[in-house]
């Protein structure tokens, strides 16, 4: 489900505009480190859920404002080596004033120790609390997509750009909304998950590689798509944590090339 | 040489091509006309592998061609030119004859020699080049060139791969009286000897050209035959709106 | 009258560098060297990128693999010669290479970018985790005191930075010639036309996915090979020859230098190799700086260094011809 949360932004630009934004996932990895110093300042982890994803959606603005707005149209290697230096330099810049190791974030104590669901079976609060809050989140998109009119606009908006635009719908305010929500929703995920992980410069690449897996699996600009690949990843993994820890990232691995083999534009990406 | 039997399209719920039956004979130069969205390049494009008919099949000199990859039908001799210019831009015209001639004579993989040093294939571009009027500009990039000229190329790339079949999709879209003139002739020239089926609006260079004509509206062929047959055909009048077709002799 | 203006210049450039370790003094000569390697990584990125048009985000798999393959020969069958330890890495770019596109096959832009990380990511995984064959973390070391022995010129050690130079050199001189050679077969100008314009080609009869998969294997070669060379130069191999940001660097070197042109990413490897020496003395944080740099790069002025000089040589010959009060079409 976190991979869901940062997928989203990711495949909803995509969509929008045809760029894949690779500095989406550092944003997701600066709201991990938002958290961390937040929870070292004042340790209140409700303060950083609350502050984090807030700056990480202004940076997800800026991003919007200053690069992809200038990137965009200038072709697609232009775009790629844009978003993706601008990844690597936001990495490095954590790598600067954090150095490259794991930093721990205490969860808050209401979430600590487990839960006895049923006979003998516990279950950690905190990942509990986990899917309840990307639960939540998601009903919370899910309603603002289908049931409102801007949601109809973001809908429009991806699935027909030029002709959005022709019927008055202001892609361009559009866009910088998406891009906010998006980058919003990837700082929920990375304060949740800086308890769950700890917090390192490395969490870029684990994340990329994992939301590349529910993208590419589920289809380019699908968000239904992307919903549906991030079970089956997460499924894959847990599986393949208990049974055999090595392979598990393989078979996503094998997962993913079984897709680019069969359909190269994902479950239920569009048909380039 | 060629035939369509039963051949459907479609892309999704929307029906592009139903059930159409074509037959083209070998020496022929065949029209395909219809108004604006009959299917005139879908057609094409499942002629040429780009597409899979969804039904019906598609025979090439008794062959079945109907999901083929487009590079396999092209090496069994049926060539195509398109209706939105799609020539190698950025490479010069005679790069542009030359990567054709090279992919003619099946050359393109080789990397053992210097591509300069093909006498034979300089001497086909050349020859091509000159045919269609581009020599002098050989050096200049494709996408340089005036759109006449790039019409005039997208067609010498077609005909240099000396195919059995040329397809060739409104060669003259987009040029004026004095140009399409010349283009018709260039075709007439180039194209003799060859099978030749070519979709045009202009109705002046479809009655000069072709020996028999088909009609293409909402996806299926309304009518078929020599140009006298269709010319008088009152469906065909119908589907034209009678306009254009009155306006001729 | 150009073309002996520009082989004249280039007979002289080699000039220089053959002489140059008798010339300069040892510094300089170890940091050439580095800028040949360099040169060889990205000019096979060059036939995948600036040539057949391949946004392959994964390259550091091809160099890394390489690197892993000779170093392993080197430790595992240490009797063989060193130049067969490079071969090796060669060959062994070249296998991933070509399963790297064959599982990419089907991709085009984006999803190649992507799919290309991933695999490349996939393989420093495997080789972080494979401790047993690649010492993981660790990484490997231990051929420091081997020696290449020459017919006629006697044995050297890889310590001696003046052979070295020359090792490398030829080497380097080998592939970027190669690769050279290939750019101007009918297989490199049909690398050009899937650049240009890939559906065309298709149409043409030209096989695509073969000519891919070709390039992708050549460019694993050569890659392979500038593996090998690295690990002989810096006497260690280590997973991070394969992760992003070394895929990001060699990305860095074509854009700096031009990476639509066959010399951009030559040029682009050497400004590469001297900024990062000259950075580094300035600030541990000169990775940041090169890739603010380039994203800066990016976003303002993309050719690079190969597209400014076109771009001032395009100038100059107008002016030229301005002066001597030519116009552009009568006259």
């Amino acid at each position: 489900m976190l991979i869901f949360l940062v997928a989203s932004g990711l495949t909803l630009v995509l969509g929008l505009m045809d760029i894949l934004n690779f500095a989406h996932v550092s944003v997701y990895m600066v709201g991990a480190f938002i958290c961390y110093q937040v929870t070292q300042w004042t340790n209140n982890f409700w303060l950083a859920l609350i502050v984090a994803p807030v700056a990480c959606a202004l940076l997800g603005i800026l991003i919007e404002r200053f690069v992809i707005r200038r990137i965009h149209g200038s072709g697609h290697l232009n775009e790629l080596l844009a978003t993706f230096g601008l990844a690597m330099v936001i990495t490095e810049v954590v790598n600067w004033i954090y150095g490259s190791n794991p930093l721990p974030v205490r969860a808050p104590s209401q979430l600590l120790g487990s839960l006895n669901l049923w006979s003998d079976v516990q279950y950690p609060l905190y990942r509990l609390f986990i899917l309840a809050l990307s639960g939540m989140v998601l009903a919370f998109m899910f309603y603002i997509l289908k049931r409102t009119r801007l949601g109809i606009s973001i809908r429009a908006s991806v699935q027909d750009r030029d002709m959005a635009n022709a019927l008055g719908t202001n892609v361009a305010a559009v866009s910088m909304f998406v891009m906010g929500i998006g980058a919003w929703l990837a700082g929920i995920a990375g304060v949740i998950v800086a308890p769950y992980l700890s917090v390192y410069s490395g969490m870029y690449a684990d994340m990329i590689m994992d939301c590349f897996a529910v993208i590419a699996v589920g289809g380019l600009g699908s968000l239904g798509g992307a919903f549906i690949a991030s079970l089956l990843v997460g499924q894959v993994q847990s599986f393949g944590v208990i049974f055999i820890p090595r392979i598990s990232l393989i078979l996503i691995y094998l997962l993913m090339v079984a897709v680019f083999a069969l359909k190269p534009s994902g479950i239920l990406g569009k048909n380039e | 040489m060629l035939v369509l039997k039963g051949v459907s399209k479609h892309f999704g719920p929307l029906a592009v091509i139903q059930r159409v039956n074509l037959e083209v004979t070998k020496g022929e130069r065949h029209a395909l006309i219809g108004p604006n969205g009959a299917g005139k390049s879908t057609l094409f494009n499942l002629i040429t592998g780009h597409y899979r008919p969804s039904a019906g099949e598609i025979y090439f000199k008794d062959r079945r061609i109907s999901g083929l990859a487009p590079h396999e039908i092209t090496r069994l001799g049926i060539s195509r030119s398109f209706q939105i210019i799609n020539i190698f831009r950025d490479m010069s015209v005679y790069q542009n004859m030359r990567i054709t001639v090279t992919a003619r004579h099946r050359m393109s993989l080789n990397f053992r020699c210097q591509v300069a040093s093909l006498g034979q294939v300089r001497e086909e571009s050349e020859f091509v080049l000159s045919r269609v009027g581009l020599l002098p500009f050989m050096n200049e990039p494709a996408g340089r060139l005036g759109y006449s000229q790039q019409r005039a190329l997208e067609v010498g790339l077609a005909v240099a791969l000396d195919p059995e079949l040329l397809l060739l999709d409104e060669p003259g879209a987009g040029l004026s009286p004095d140009e399409t003139r010349s283009i018709v002739g260039l075709i007439k020239e180039v194209t003799t000897g060859k099978t030749l089926v070519i979709v045009e609006h202009d109705m002046d260079v479809v009655f000069d050209l072709a020996d028999r004509i088909s009609v293409l509206n909402y996806g299926t062929i309304v009518a078929s035959g020599s140009p006298d047959e269709i010319r008088r055909n009152e469906t065909v009048k119908e589907v034209y709106l009678g306009n254009v077709l009155e306006t001729e002799r | 009258m150009r073309p002996s203006v520009k082989t004249f210049t280039f007979l002289l450039f080699v000039a220089a560098l053959a002489l140059f370790p008798f010339l300069g003094n040892k510094f300089h000569t170890y940091l050439l060297s580095e800028c040949f390697i360099y040169s060889v990584l990205a000019i096979s990125y060059y036939m995948l990128l600036g040539h057949t048009g391949l946004m392959s985000f994964g390259h550091a798999a091809l160099f890394g693999v390489g690197a892993y393959a000779s170093a392993i020969t080197l430790i595992r069958f240490s009797d063989l010669p060193v130049s067969l330890a490079l071969v090796v890495g060669g060959f062994s770019g070249l296998i991933c290479g070509f399963f790297i596109g064959l599982i990419v096959l089907r991709l085009k832009r984006i999803y190649l970018a992507f799919g290309t990380l991933a695999l490349s990511q996939m393989i420093w995984a495997v080789a972080w985790k494979w401790r047993i064959v690649t010492g993981g973390d660790d990484g490997m070391t231990g051929w420091s005191s081997r020696q290449v022995t020459l017919p006629w010129l006697g044995r050297f050690g890889l310590i001696n930075v003046t052979f070295l130079y020359y090792f490398v050199l030829l080497f380097a001189f080998a592939c970027v010639f190669l690769c050279w050679y290939v750019t101007r077969t009918p297989f490199g100008e049909t690398l050009s036309s899937i650049r240009s314009n890939q559906n065309r080609a298709d149409f043409l009869g030209i096989n695509v996915s073969r000519a891919r998969l070709m390039v992708f294997a050549f460019s694993g070669f050569i890659a392979g090979i500038s593996g090998g060379l690295f690990i002989l130069f810096k006497k260690a191999a280590a997973p991070t020859f394969l992760d992003i940001s070394t895929s990001f660097n060699i990305l860095v070197m074509s854009v700096i230098g031009g990476y639509a042109s066959f010399v951009g990413p030559i040029v682009g490897a050497f400004i590469y190799v001297y900024m990062m020496e000259y950075l580094s003395s300035f600030t541990e944080r000169w990775q940041l700086v090169m890739g603010a740099f380039f994203v800066l790069l990016i976003l303002f002025y993309s050719k690079g260094v190969v597209g400014m000089v076109e771009q001032l040589t395009t100038k100059v010959s107008l002016f030229r011809g301005k002066k001597r009060g030519k116009t552009t079409c009568s006259s």
